[in-house]
């Protein structure tokens, strides 16, 4: 009674419910005669929370028989208990715990001898069910099992079963909760949805639906995108959302920001795709003639065989500085970040005069051109190399090579260049990979400064 | 800005415009636009007395006719390249990037050796639309554009330079051309107008136009061209050239040395070499022209973060008619160009 007093003391501060009640049934010794002793309970049992409580019971057997003698049996425990459903009307409760057996012989019945008095502990555990019958009261069935300690003694090794029916008055304790019904934690005057499960962060109202992941965007922010036939349209990095729905998945298009490299894409790589910073950079391609000198800020480069130099350079301006062949061509050029620049030196382009399949006549328009070839280069000199397709007689070939120098050193002359300027030279081989209509010409390569 | 650029805006002042042809009179063009009674109100839209009948060659101003709603569009640059500035109405000139859209009104200029493709107008709902490339020193005023339903409308006003309508891929839409010279005006696209010192050229490629000028009318069918001097009539149709045969550079071959070369065409003067980074020649990167049927710039200058080159030539006769292009052929860039 001690325990339970102080039990009941202490849940009287503290929140939670407080459960006083009693039980009355049957105990029945299982190592004994089968011969039923009524047994009753008062309890007490404190319920901080709903689902845990602690239990202080004093249970009273006033004809425990043990051994062929009559006790009456005091014995109070404590426990803890669990209620694994509290919010059900109707539910199971476990309870287990120690507690303190102390039979008195009872005279009443026999003769006892004094000495069979004893007190030891109890272990005891149990099961049952209850029914909240109201909100004050709670109508329960109990089974327990109790194991005495002390050995062979008929008392201290006493196992024993007790079954019974209670009842609990349920006492709320510290302020009354406030209503809540829709069981979600939040008080309905803090709820601003009372009949819907919400949560706090929404004032009692049911989360919101998670947003759909936004889709990432496209680095940089202002890079268009260009969606070709047949759409041919402009978008921009802000509505790639927009893009990816409306588009095939598969759709290529071409995604550009100035100072980027361009992305060339299917329309389901948009989201998140990041493009490459650009160097500042462009390429610069000086097509001068074989063996020419090339230097490029002071700086010498190897040309290919064909006489065609490639650089990538830094953007800007630079000086390009080509000699060879008697001339020298110096000059500034800028180069653009992402832009190619072809560069040919003044006057050293040669001209292919062309001719028909086996002629070695000029036509009036070639004439004409080779006229105005000469007029651009005031000044300069002339090598005439003839030249023939790969097909025919090398020495039918040969001559007719020859033929065509003749016919454009004529042409020249006409057009007013000094014979002493014009040189030709042995004929070039056609090579099979070459296109035949471009070999049947004379190509004219002119020289800086007149003669060659 | 929206996220297509190409915003189709139904306006209810939607103006449509149409160009008066040989044999036409108010009444007539009422008529063939399903309400003979509508005639009066074409005549107070543009102010023609009841006695009088509009000038061949003349722009109308239609009225408000029953039927699908007639929707009013804005332009928009698709591609510029070199220095393209756009006048926008009410604004100051500012650079005409890709993407922006042209409201009417709108006036867009190259610079030398800079080019540019607009967005015309574009069939309500569908991916049919006419488009315009602007050659170097062109300055063009998109004076309207509009559809309905399927049908589509532009009206364009070239102050300079040259400009060439392209050949719609789907249903074909009517654009008008105006010059100070006269009007040029089509149905499908296909077809070149080209401001000269004081006439227009005009040169049809894929299907027929109409050329107007004072007066009279000329029909200029495809693959011939027609000048229009100011105050004259449209000269007769004369044929155009035929298109030439790229040899040079050879399929495949990379672009070391840039020596283009191409079959020679009967009759030619000179040809004109264009490069662009599409193969419908919508983004004309560089142009220049040659006397002879090759070309060995002393300098070129090309992009190379493109999806790719491609050159053309068509070569142009002794009266400066330019003739059909040749097929679009890709250049290939040697080897170790960029990063």
């Amino acid at each position: 009674m001690l325990l339970a007093a102080l039990l009941i003391s202490a849940a009287a501060a503290s929140p939670g419910e407080l459960h006083l009640g009693a039980s009355a049934g049957l105990h029945q010794p299982l190592d004994g005669p089968m011969l039923f002793s009524w047994l009753a309970a008062p309890r007490a049992a404190w319920w901080p929370v709903p689902r845990w409580g602690l239990v202080g019971e004093l249970g009273a057997i006033p004809g425990l028989e043990l051994d062929d003698h009559g006790f009456q049996a005091l014995e109070p425990r404590i426990g803890a208990a669990l209620r694994p459903w509290p919010e059900l009307a109707v539910g199971p409760h476990l309870g287990a715990g120690m507690g303190l057996a102390s039979h008195q012989p009872d005279q009443r019945l026999n003769d006892v001898p004094s000495d069979l008095a004893d007190r030891h502990l109890q272990a005891w555990a149990g099961l049952g069910a209850g029914w909240s019958a109201a909100p004050w009261l709670r109508v329960r069935a109990d089974l327990r099992w109790s194991q005495g300690f002390g050995g062979d003694d008929p008392h201290r090794g006493a196992t024993g079963l007790g079954a019974g029916l209670g009842f609990d008055l349920v006492q709320p304790l510290g302020e009354p909760p406030p209503p809540d019904r829709d069981g979600d934690g939040i008080p309905d005057p803090q709820d601003a949805c009372p009949d819907q499960a919400g949560v706090l962060e929404e004032g009692g109202c049911p989360a919101p639906e998670p947003e759909p992941e936004p889709i990432p965007g496209i680095h940089p922010d202002d890079a268009t995108i260009w969606v070709p036939h047949p759409h041919c349209e402009h978008s921009d990095a802000a509505h790639v959302a927009q893009a990816v729905e409306r588009l095939d998945p598969e759709q290529r298009v071409v995604v550009s920001a100035p100072g980027y490299l361009p992305a060339f894409v299917q329309a389901d790589q948009l989201p998140g795709l990041s493009l490459e910073a650009a160097p500042a950079q462009g390429a610069l391609v000086i097509v001068a003639s074989p063996g020419d000198l090339l230097l490029v800020d002071g700086v010498q480069v190897n040309p290919g065989d064909d006489g065609v130099a490639l650089l990538n350079v830094p953007e800007g301006s630079h000086l390009v500085e080509v000699s060879g062949g008697g001339r020298r061509s110096v000059g500034k050029i800028a180069v653009s970040q992402g832009h190619v620049t072809w560069l040919r030196p003044q006057g050293a382009e040669p001209h292919h005069a062309l001719f028909s399949a086996g002629s070695a006549s000029l036509g009036a328009a070639e004439r004409e051109r080779i006229a105005r070839f000469a007029e651009q280069r005031a000044g300069y000199g002339y090598v005439l190399q003839g030249g023939h397709s790969p097909e025919g007689a090398a020495a039918t070939n040969a001559a007719l090579a020859l033929a065509r120098a003749e016919a454009v050193r004529e042409a020249l002359i006409q057009a007013g260049v000094p014979e002493a300027d014009i040189e030709l030279q042995p004929i070039a081989a056609p090579t099979l990979d070459g296109d035949p209509n471009l070999q049947r010409c004379c190509l004219i390569t002119p020289v800086p400064g007149g003669r060659p | 800005m929206s996220p297509l650029l190409l915003i189709i805006l139904p306006v209810l002042q939607a103006a449509e415009y149409r160009v008066v042809h040989l044999g036409d009179s108010v009444e007539t063009i009422a008529q063939a636009l399903g309400e003979p009674a509508l005639a009066a109100d074409i005549r107070a839209l543009n102010q023609i007395d009841a006695d009088t009948q509009p000038a061949i060659g003349s722009l109308l101003e239609l009225p408000i006719t029953p039927g699908p709603p007639l929707v009013e569009q804005q332009g928009a640059v698709l591609h510029a390249s070199g220095e393209v500035t756009a006048t926008l109405p009410d604004q100051a000139p500012g650079p005409a990037t890709p993407g922006l859209e042209l409201p009417q009104g709108s006036t867009v200029c190259t610079g030398p050796g800079s080019y540019a493709t607009l967005r015309l107008a574009r069939s309500s709902g569908g991916l049919a639309h006419d488009d315009v490339n602007l050659l170097a020193e062109t300055c063009l005023t998109l004076v309207s554009a509009v559809s309905r339903a399927a049908e589509r409308s532009s009206v364009l006003r070239v102050e300079s330079g040259s400009i060439a309508i392209r050949a719609a891929d789907e249903s074909p839409g009517t654009v008008v051309v105006e010059t100070a010279s006269g009007i040029t005006t089509g149905r499908g696209g296909g077809f070149r107008v080209s401001r000269e010192a004081d006439a227009t050229r005009t040169e049809a490629l894929d299907a027929p136009v109409a050329v107007l000028g004072a007066g009279q009318e000329v029909a200029v069918g495809a693959g011939q061209g027609s000048r229009t001097a100011t105050g004259q009539a449209p000269s007769p149709p004369v044929d155009l050239l035929l298109g030439t045969i790229p040899q040079r550079p050879q399929l495949d071959q990379p672009l070391r040395r840039p020596d283009f070369g191409w079959t020679a065409v009967e009759g030619a003067l000179g040809y004109r070499v264009e490069i662009a980074t599409s193969d419908d020649f919508s983004s004309i990167v560089a142009a220049d022209g040659a006397p002879d049927p090759s070309w060995a710039p002393q300098l070129l200058f090309l992009p190379y973060r493109v999806q790719g080159l491609w050159w053309r030539v068509a070569a142009f006769d002794r009266v400066g008619f330019l003739g059909y292009p040749s097929e679009p052929r890709e250049l290939v860039l040697p080897a170790g160009v960029g990063p």
